[in-house]
């Protein structure tokens, strides 16, 4: 791991401490909870019931609307009074949690995701998913990518035979149409 | 003897060739997919809930019962032979074992941990078969306000209890909750928080929330921060197990085993809090209390019995009350309603076949893990070395096909990716994302029981707190939250004197 060996339980959980501006993100993250539990609240005035329903259908929102708020002034109160930052970003068996994070590499992988929802519908999901695979795996370091784009195309196709002809599941053939069974 | 006998029928079913071909399935999906870092047989079992449309129940269940304990055995194997754990209940197997293994005894580290799991697994196992019947039978007193309040309590329990913030544990449940309103309201017919979007009438389905949160926003936060050189991956050295190993395994299995089964049986659940307990256990009633920390067998034997007993633990509230009280739980409980079907003491009448069958299928699928896990365990190892660029793009295709044939439309994906996005800060905000789906899955059902409290009751909310039963769980909720504050309180004022009277 990332400190001295042997690692302590505290060790494992603790990651980098935000820079100034990603606290400010976090700030941000816990106003956006209470801006979501007054949406919901605004919201939920208009929610009507007929007479012979005696619960309206507004109560158990403007409960879930009433608690997130609480939680989101705490959250609030939180992040501005530790004096060290808590938030340490969870582990996991491939994040190197104290390396500075790859602006790029999210941004491509965020094209790829964007590409397989443009061509599912119009190139098929066989087709879809191979584009897609080939964007994020060269992305995260695969550096061939035409054979990321075939083992994404061959990856596809197996899920789309396996799923939907086998299995029943319903996904677009797309420009495939004439060759799939 | 009841359980006996439903449990005998229970194996009539489970022995059937085809089913036990779906137990194997299961068990061996469920392995492949715990040593694969980045995905859990919480988002393997929702990505599979699409063939409840072409499967019949009986064999799905025992499918996904299958994937539930094997992701288990796989998780531990990772730990040890990867020092990197992937979820919190497999922190301390990581700590010990993974000590074990680089002094080339990782042969004897895999080995106590799959035998420990094995007998863990069948003791609980066994457990349920008794426990689960009776609890059902104390379940049929329950009216809406107990089953009410006791969500309310599974909502405390999982948010509060498990991380090391309990705020944010409160804001991943509340998260949840809110995913959980959007949707037609079913006595009502009127639409809320759909803001127009018809492909929002059904609600957010909870293969989106789980697929999103799970494995597109694990991908984004993988892909931001991919180690550039992968972990390293221990040989597995050394004698399965010694004399020496058995004698100093046997009594932190059954210790840990004590620990789980009651702790994962409680509305509480969670693997974490067990695990944690019979590790500090055993390094207490160590005669070797040095070795902690340097590759102590106990210290895996006893966290990793722990860990199992209580996966088989958890399954009796979500069997009884149909009460999730972890995030693969509360995919299996998504996956009874896929069928119609309401876990509950009712369950164990309308569909006896179901229940004995699943329960008799878990005691098949253990043994199938010992014999997977321990000779072959170097066939999974090899899993470690898949290149991570394919693996994480890979888990993409697969939310991607999850999503679609869940919703059939681009707004479906639309809402994957912000979920991901979503579960993206979360990780790096520190904030939990198993209570986020506990609360989506089971707010709805919440709002159902309190509002057929509210109808029957004349709207009068006193029925909560009027109704012993009812009370009683409030009270144990009350407590749940005070009771770490109050300790918390009076540990740092004990410090606090201790420092002063010191000067």
């Amino acid at each position: 791991m990332h400190s001295e060996y042997p690692p302590t339980l505290d060790d494992i959980t603790e990651g980098p401490e935000p820079k100034g501006w990603e606290r400010w993100i976090e700030l941000a993250v816990a106003i956006g909870v209470i801006v979501v539990a007054i949406v919901i609240l605004w919201l939920a005035r208009d929610f009507r019931a007929p007479r012979s329903v005696r619960v309206s259908p507004r109560v158990f929102p403007q409960l879930v609307g009433i608690g997130m708020l609480l939680v989101g002034v705490w959250y609030v109160i939180d992040i501005v009074r530790s004096p060290k930052p808590l938030s340490a970003g969870e582990d996991s068996e491939d994040v190197d949690i104290t390396a500075k994070p790859s602006w790029s590499t999210l941004i491509l992988v965020g094209v790829g995701l964007t590409a397989f929802a443009l061509l599912v519908q119009r190139a098929g999901f066989a087709i879809a998913a191979g584009v897609m695979f080939a964007i994020c795996s060269t992305a995260m370091g695969a550096k061939n990518i035409l054979l990321n784009l075939g083992i994404g195309l061959a990856m596809g196709l197996a899920v789309y035979l396996m799923f939907d002809t086998w299995l029943g599941v319903r996904l677009p053939a797309g420009w495939l149409e004439s060759v799939l069974p | 003897m009841d359980a006996v006998n439903s449990l005998m029928d229970g194996f009539a079913i489970a022995l059937t060739p085809g089913n036990l071909g779906w137990a194997l399935l299961g068990v061996i999906l469920g392995t492949f997919v715990g040593v694969l870092p980045g995905i859990g047989p919480a988002l393997t079992v929702a990505l599979l809930l699409p063939i409840t449309y072409s499967l019949d129940p009986i064999p799905a269940f025992i499918l996904f019962a299958g994937i539930y304990y094997g992701g288990m055995y796989g998780g531990s194997t990772t730990s040890i032979l990867l020092n990197t754990p992937g979820e919190s209940a497999s922190i301390i197997t990581a700590l010990e074992g993974n000590k074990m293994a680089r002094k080339g005894r990782g042969a004897a580290a895999l080995a106590t941990a799959a035998i420990g799991s094995f007998v863990a697994g069948t003791i609980a196992t066994i457990g349920l078969t008794f426990v689960a019947p009776a609890m059902a039978d104390f379940a049929r007193n329950f009216g809406s306000p107990e089953y009410f309040m006791i969500m309310v309590l599974a909502f405390t329990t999982v948010s509060t209890l498990l991380g090391d913030s309990r705020v944010r544990g409160l804001v991943s449940l509340f998260m949840g909750l809110a995913l959980g309103l959007v949707g037609i309201d079913l006595l009502t017919s009127q639409a809320r928080y759909t803001f127009g979007n018809q492909h929002l009438f059904g609600g957010i389905d909870v293969v989106t929330i789980a697929v999103g949160l799970f494995a597109v926003g694990e991908t984004l936060w993988i892909a931001s921060r991919l180690r550039s050189t992968p972990g390293k991956v221990q040989p597995i050295q050394g004698k399965w197990m010694t004399r020496e190993d058995w004698r100093r395994s046997w009594k932190p299995w059954l210790r840990g085993t004590a620990l789980g089964f009651p702790i994962g049986s409680l509305p509480a659940g969670g693997a974490e809090v067990p695990t944690f307990l019979s590790y500090s256990l055993e390094k207490k009633l160590s005669k070797h209390p040095e070795e902690f920390g340097h590759g102590a067998i106990e210290g895996v034997a006893g966290p990793e019995a722990a860990n199992n007993a209580s996966a088989a633990g958890t399954l009796v509230p979500l069997l009884t009350l149909g009460l999730p009280t972890t995030a693969t739980a509360a995919i299996l409980l998504a996956a009874f309603q896929r069928y119609n079907l309401n876990p509950g003491p009712q369950l164990f009448d309308s569909s006896p076949e179901l229940v004995w069958g699943l329960i008799a299928s878990l005691y098949i699928g253990n043994l199938m893990l010992l014999v997977l896990n321990l000779p072959l365990v170097g066939v999974w190892v090899k899993l470690l070395s898949i290149p991570r660029p394919w693996l994480y793009s890979g888990i993409l295709v697969f939310a991607g096909l999850g999503t679609w044939a869940q919703s059939q439309s681009v707004t479906g994906l639309i809402v994957l990716y912000a979920l991901g996005v979503l579960g993206y800060m979360m990780r790096r905000f520190g904030i939990p994302v198993g209570p986020c789906v506990v609360g989506a899955i089971l707010g709805p059902l919440a709002e159902k029981q309190f509002r057929t409290a509210m109808q029957i009751n004349q709207n009068d909310w006193t029925v909560f707190f009027t109704r012993s039963l009812s009370l009683s769980i409030f009270l144990i909720t009350v407590l749940i939250i005070v009771l770490p504050v109050v300790v918390g309180t009076i540990r740092s004022r004990m410090a606090m004197t201790r420092a002063e009277s010191n000067v």
